[in-house]
């Protein structure tokens, strides 16, 4: 359960761009179209999400 | 390695990005300001046509209008190009999209409530959202006339977005996003009343320019624009101005608001000549002025503090042909 | 605003990480100083104070010129942080303090300021200004090209809302920055289209739900939508801070430098010690080298370590807000650091690591507790009691 939830940490961290290679256990860093993929994912939901934009909390601190 | 990677990256995701904005200009085919524009644009030779925002939409039964005229046996066809959260400048397209078809209506109705036809709201030419949107992609240039006026770049940017519906077009989901937010926000509470017409982005926001925020605020506010001889907005110009062209009757129609907001706002004598200053300007443009902020008395027939529900719309639609047929008799041909 | 406009994208981090790699390395600062300055004048005409928002880009200017005077030992220093604390002090306390007498009625105050306003990123900033002085003062940092220093405090991606940077670590990267493109590219890009989204889709989206955190809403509630309310407060400020230094970080590597990262799963935390060791990561590392450590750290009495944490623990709530809710939040994450002290000192937890049952337990109670204390965060003083009273009571 553990070594479960330190993987999906690890994979989630690599896929945030937090850490610049793969986790060991995924054997290679992910291809460039995999990448690519995963950008468009993000910049859709940006797009479908981004009419109800509200100031960052911490701007006003 | 990583050079290659990244190019990929990138080149897969500029194409699926492209196919994404197709994707969505498809998803927008059925976006409420199309189906109104397509409504403008059908083969019907409507007689009366009505513009305004959502408090038309939602008060305007075309339904009501029809069986009235078929009791009277005058012969009438509606069309309500009613479309929330919108500006006058949006109504102006929309008319000119109805007269581009070569379709002249007999009499045009405009409906308006508080200080709206003097009130700009903030919108910016980069960044039109909800309906107004349908500023980039219905007519560009008309739209810029009136929400980037005198700004070259403003008529370039809306013309070039006319051709990205990732942006102009992004009405199509933000509205399945605020139903979610809609949702999320009621659980928990007491149900609160939800406007149908509201659902494509028309909120209460949208008349956060026009309310003010006491009686006596409000009161100032139109004791201001008579003393001022506020000007309308230009759309509000350019619509009577095409209209009475053509030969078509223009009608500004007070709409009915809840027996709240009549106590709170237009009890005040300062609204009372407001109306009387308005009926003066809009006679001297030839057009007239419809008092009928007090023709739904029971609040129950309000779906929220401003929008009419189906009953109110019928009942205000069937008073308002009656009132407005004994006002064109001359004009108005005879039942068969 | 700022991150998640189109200006911030397409006049400022575009050009000037373009700018910054193509320069030469003698130049590189100067990019930065020249960027930060015009970002800092734009966003304060367009989005925050005006132009007079916009002059207290001399604060920086005074903040450069007297650093060049910093000595290991020296007044200079001292002058430094006096300086940078009272001009924090004027710009978001001032009609704090001088309303309590009055009862924080702003009428009752004849010295209320009613023009008070913000300088941007002031909160933030005035923290590596200290950190800059207090470190010259005891030798730890070397003092670097007044460029390299101008640079350091005018770097715009983490001059607004951190993270919070220590002269130290940024200065090896100005001077070395990676030019791997392609690699900074990737994750650079990666960290700023997470941040949006998290903001986008995550945070603003709660908002439908946080809305509701006031006095009307709360007492026509039904109560067993007030918990949810509040933690989707807790996950919308995670969402929404995160995703601001995703942005920040992610817009760093753009240029090839790394910023110190501000969040580490903080939710996930068995308690409340590495809670905070995990939120906002840059600032409790600055608290604890600037408040907690000066004061004594765990170096002395146990009765006055827990004063220690207390008094942070206040610093930081202040610092949040000038209001009484900030404080109480403080004194709340103070006192629940105390007793997490005090309950491992006595069950000596620390030597064995603790069963599964046990770690649930932590991680329960803490997401409990930290979620309560976003109440005074959130609400002020009265509304968060009127919340708690109907959550508790009814």
């Amino acid at each position: 359960m553990n070594i479960f939830f330190l993987r999906l940490k690890e994979l989630l961290d690599y896929l945030n761009g937090c850490s610049a290679d793969a986790p060991v256990w995924l054997g290679r860093n992910l291809p460039g179209w995999v990448w690519g993929v995963w950008w468009a994912v993000l910049l859709g939901v940006i797009a479908l999400f981004c009419g109800q934009s509200s100031k960052f909390i911490y701007i006003d601190f | 390695m990583e050079r290659r990677t990244f190019i990929q990256a990138a080149v897969v995701a500029v194409i699926l990005l492209l196919g994404l904005d197709r994707a969505v200009g498809w998803m927008g085919r059925n976006a409420v300001p199309r189906v109104i524009v397509r409504q403008a644009h059908s083969s019907t030779a409507f007689t009366d046509a009505f513009l305004g925002n959502s408090i038309v939409r939602a008060g305007v039964s075309e339904a009501a209008w029809s069986r009235t005229a078929a009791v009277g046996k005058i012969p009438s066809r509606p069309v309500n190009l009613g479309l929330g959260w919108s500006t006058p400048a949006e109504h102006a397209v929309l008319w000119d999209e109805l007269l581009k078809t070569g379709n002249h209506p007999r009499r045009i109705f405009y409906g308006f409530f508080d200080l709206q036809l003097q009130e700009y709201t903030n919108s910016v030419w980069w960044a039109l959202g909800g309906n107004m949107a349908m500023g980039y992609f219905v007519d560009p240039e008309l739209s810029a006339k009136y929400h980037a006026p005198g700004s070259r770049l403003g008529h370039a940017f809306m013309q070039a977005a006319s051709h990205v519906p990732l942006f102009t077009e992004r009405i199509t989901f933000w509205g399945k996003v605020e139903e979610l937010r809609r949702k999320l926000a009621a659980i928990g509470l007491k149900s609160a009343p939800s406007n149908p017409e509201a659902k494509d982005g028309a909120t209460k926001d949208e008349f956060s320019a026009f309310m003010a925020d006491s009686s006596d605020a409000f009161a100032r506010h139109c004791e201001n624009v008579v003393r001022e001889n506020a000007p309308f907005h230009p759309a509000i110009d350019d619509i009577i101005e095409s209209a009475t062209r053509i030969g078509c009757k223009v009608y500004f129609v007070e709409i009915p608001m809840t027996p709240e907001h009549r106590r709170l706002f237009y009890a005040r004598p300062a609204w009372t000549a407001y109306k009387a200053w308005l009926r003066g300007r809009l006679e001297v443009r030839h057009a007239a002025l419809i008092e009928a902020g007090d023709w739904v008395t029971d609040p129950t027939e309000f779906h929220d503090s401003l929008h009419l529900d189906a009953t109110g719309a019928a009942r205000f639609t069937e008073r308002l042909f009656r009132e407005t047929a004994r006002l064109d008799i001359g004009s108005v041909p005879s039942p068969p | 605003m700022i991150f998640n406009t189109f200006s911030y994208f397409l006049l400022f981090l575009l050009p000037a990480a373009i700018g910054f790699r193509l320069a030469a390395p003698a130049a590189k600062p100067w990019v930065l100083s020249l960027f930060g300055a015009a970002f800092f004048v734009f966003f304060s005409v367009t989005a925050l104070a005006g132009w007079i928002g916009a002059a207290c880009l001399l604060l920086f200017l005074w903040e450069s010129a007297i650093s060049r005077l910093y000595r290991p030992g020296s007044r200079w220093c001292l002058l430094g942080v006096v300086v940078a604390v009272v001009a924090l002090g004027i710009f978001k306390y001032w009609n704090f303090f001088t309303g309590l007498p009055f009862g924080g009625n702003p009428r009752n105050n004849p010295w209320h300021w009613h023009g008070a306003f913000l300088p941007l990123g002031i909160s933030f900033f005035t923290f590596e200004f200290i950190h800059y002085a207090v470190d010259r003062w005891k030798n730890k940092t070397v003092p670097g090209k007044f460029s390299e220093y101008l640079a350091f405090i005018l770097f715009f991606p983490t001059m607004v809302a951190g993270p919070i940077k220590r002269y130290q670590d940024f200065l090896p990267n100005l001077r070395a920055p990676s030019t791997a493109w392609a690699v900074d590219g990737r994750l650079g890009m990666t960290r700023i289209l997470v941040g949006l989204a998290k903001k986008f889709a995550v945070a603003d989206l709660l908002t439908a739900l946080t809305d509701h955190l006031n006095h009307d809403d709360i007492a026509q509630a039904e109560r067993w939508i007030l918990p949810v309310w509040l933690m989707a407060y807790g996950v919308k400020i995670y969402a929404d801070f995160s995703a601001y230094s995703d942005i920040a970080i992610g817009s760093a590597r753009l240029f090839g430098l790394k910023v110190p990262e501000n969040f580490d799963w903080p939710y996930l935390q068995t308690n409340i010690a590495k809670f905070w060791t995990h939120w906002h990561m840059s600032l409790s590392k600055w608290l604890m080298d600037y408040v907690y450590i000066p004061l004594g750290g765990s170096r002395v009495s146990p009765p006055r370590i827990y004063g220690n944490l207390l008094i942070t623990m206040l610093v930081s709530g202040i610092w949040h807000g000038a209001g009484l809710n900030f404080l109480v939040w403080g004194l709340w994450h103070g006192v629940l650091l105390a007793v997490h002290r005090a309950w491992t000192k006595r069950a000596g937890a620390t030597d064995k690591s603790p069963t599964l049952l046990g770690r649930y337990a932590g991680w329960a109670t803490t997401f409990v507790c930290v979620n309560l204390g976003w109440a005074f965060f959130v609400m002020d003083l009265p509304t968060a009691s009127f919340f708690l009273r109907r959550l508790f009571l009814g």
